[in-house]
C-alpha cells in the first residue's frame, strides 16, 4: 500500500475473505507470516462454514434440512447458540433467521475477525488490528502507551470521519444501509430497515458488538433508547439526514 | 490550491475500477469513483463499496490520531491499481 506512511505498523496484510476484504495492521512485535497465513485460513474455513452463498456450506446445509447441528462443526452450534443469546437480549431484533431462512451473518464476521485476533494474539501479535469489511478489532495498544484510535465513517460521505473511539483492546462494528444496500431486514416483518443510516457500537469484544450493531439498525428510531441501556458497549448512531447521537463514553469528534 | 488525478481504469475479475483523487497540498482530500462496472449484482455490491479501505489506508497516513476507520468497506486490487497510478501524477 504506497499511499500509507503508518510508521508505526511493521507489518500489514489484506486478504479477500467473507465477501470482502480483510486487512490486518500488526504493530511491534511481529510475528513470523506463517503464524498469520494459519490465521488467514482458518478464516476461510470459517467462510466455507457458515457462508449462505454457497450452497454445500455447512449452515446452508442446515438450513435446508440436509445436516443436523450436531453432526456439523462444533462452530456451528456455538455460533447458534449465542445467536439465541444474542435474540434475548435485543428483544428478537438480531435473529439467526432474518429472512426466514438461517442465517446467522449478522454475528459470524464480527465472531470470526475476533477469534482470528485471538489466535494472532496467542501466536505473539500482541497489539494489532484486524478490520474486516469495516469491522475492527484491534489487540492490544496502537504502540506504547497510545490507544488505538477507530475513526467512524460517515456515511454518505465516505471522506469523512464523523467521530473517533479510542481504547486498548477496542472492538468497533458499524451496521449500515452502505453496508449491504437496504438489506438489514427487520426480523419480525422481514421488512428493509431504512430509519438510520449507520449504527456503531465499541466495546471489547467484536462478536457482540456487531450483532448489537445490527439489532439496533433494525431497531431504527428505537435505537438510541436501548443502546444507552448496553452497559459495556459504547454507541453512536447516524440519522438519514446526517444528524448524529453518541451514547455517553463515545467520544469525540475528530 | 486542489488538483485532481485522473487513474487509470482498471479491469478486474469484478469489473471496471476508476478513481480519481483530489489533493490539496501534498494531502489527499477526496477520492471517487470515475467507474464502477460490474457483470453481476454481486460484483456490484463489492464494487459499491470498494472505496473505504482504501479510505481507510489514506486517512491513516494522513492522521497521525487514526489507526483505521469502522463504517467502510472492501476494496480491490483494482481500486489500489487505480488509485496508485493517479497518485503517481501527482
Amino acid at each position: 500500500m504506497p499511499v500509507a506512511d503508518d510508521s508505526l505498523t511493521v507489518l500489514r496484510r489484506v486478504e479477500p475473505c467473507m465477501g470482502t476484504v480483510f486487512s490486518l495492521d500488526v504493530r511491534a512485535p511481529a510475528v513470523d507470516d506463517s503464524a498469520i497465513d494459519d490465521v488467514l485460513a482458518w478464516l476461510h474455513r470459517v467462510e466455507a462454514t457458515f457462508s449462505t452463498y454457497r450452497a454445500d456450506s455447512e449452515i446452508s446445509r442446515i438450513g435446508r434440512g440436509e445436516l443436523a447441528v450436531a453432526d456439523a462443526s462444533p462452530q456451528v452450534a456455538e455460533i447458534l447458540r449465542r445467536c439465541e443469546e444474542l435474540e434475548r437480549e435485543t428483544d428478537g431484533y438480531f435473529s439467526a433467521y432474518p429472512d426466514g431462512r438461517l442465517d446467522p451473518s449478522g454475528l459470524v464476521k464480527g465472531w470470526a475477525i475476533e477469534r482470528a485476533s485471538d489466535r494472532l494474539r496467542a501466536a505473539g501479535a500482541a497489539n494489532h488490528s484486524l478490520n474486516g469489511g469495516g469491522d475492527v478489532q484491534c489487540a492490544g495498544s496502537a504502540a506504547p502507551g497510545r490507544p488505538w484510535r477507530i475513526g467512524v465513517i460517515d456515511p454518505s460521505e465516505p471522506g469523512r470521519v464523523l467521530a473517533v473511539v479510542a481504547g486498548d483492546d477496542l472492538a468497533v462494528a458499524t451496521s449500515g444501509t452502505a453496508e449491504r444496500g437496504a438489506h438489514v431486514l427487520d426480523p419480525h416483518t422481514h421488512a428493509p430497515v431504512t430509519a438510520l443510516a449507520s449504527v456503531t457500537v465499541a466495546g471489547r469484544h467484536l462478536g457482540t458488538a456487531d450483532a448489537y450493531a445490527t439489532a439496533a439498525f433494525a431497531m431504527g428510531g428505537a435505537a438510541p433508547d436501548w443502546l444507552a441501556g448496553l452497559r459495556d458497549y459504547r454507541s453512536f448512531v447516524v440519522f438519514p439526514d446526517g444528524g448524529t447521537w453518541a451514547s455517553p463514553g463515545f467520544a469525540g469528534q475528530p | 490550491m486542489s488538483h485532481t488525478y485522473t487513474g487509470q481504469a482498471v479491469r478486474t475479475r469484478y469489473g471496471t475500477v476508476q478513481v480519481q483523487v483530489t489533493m490539496t497540498g501534498s494531502t489527499i482530500t477526496n477520492v471517487s469513483f470515475l467507474q464502477l462496472s460490474a457483470t453481476d449484482s454481486r460484483s456490484q455490491q463489492i464494487n459499491a463499496n470498494a472505496g473505504p479501505i482504501l479510505l481507510e489506508q489514506t486517512l491513516a497516513a494522513q492522521s497521525a490520531q487514526i489507526d483505521g476507520v469502522s463504517g467502510a468497506t472492501y476494496t480491490t486490487q483494482g481500486y489500489e491499481q487505480s488509485l496508485q497510478s493517479a497518485l503517481d501524477q501527482a
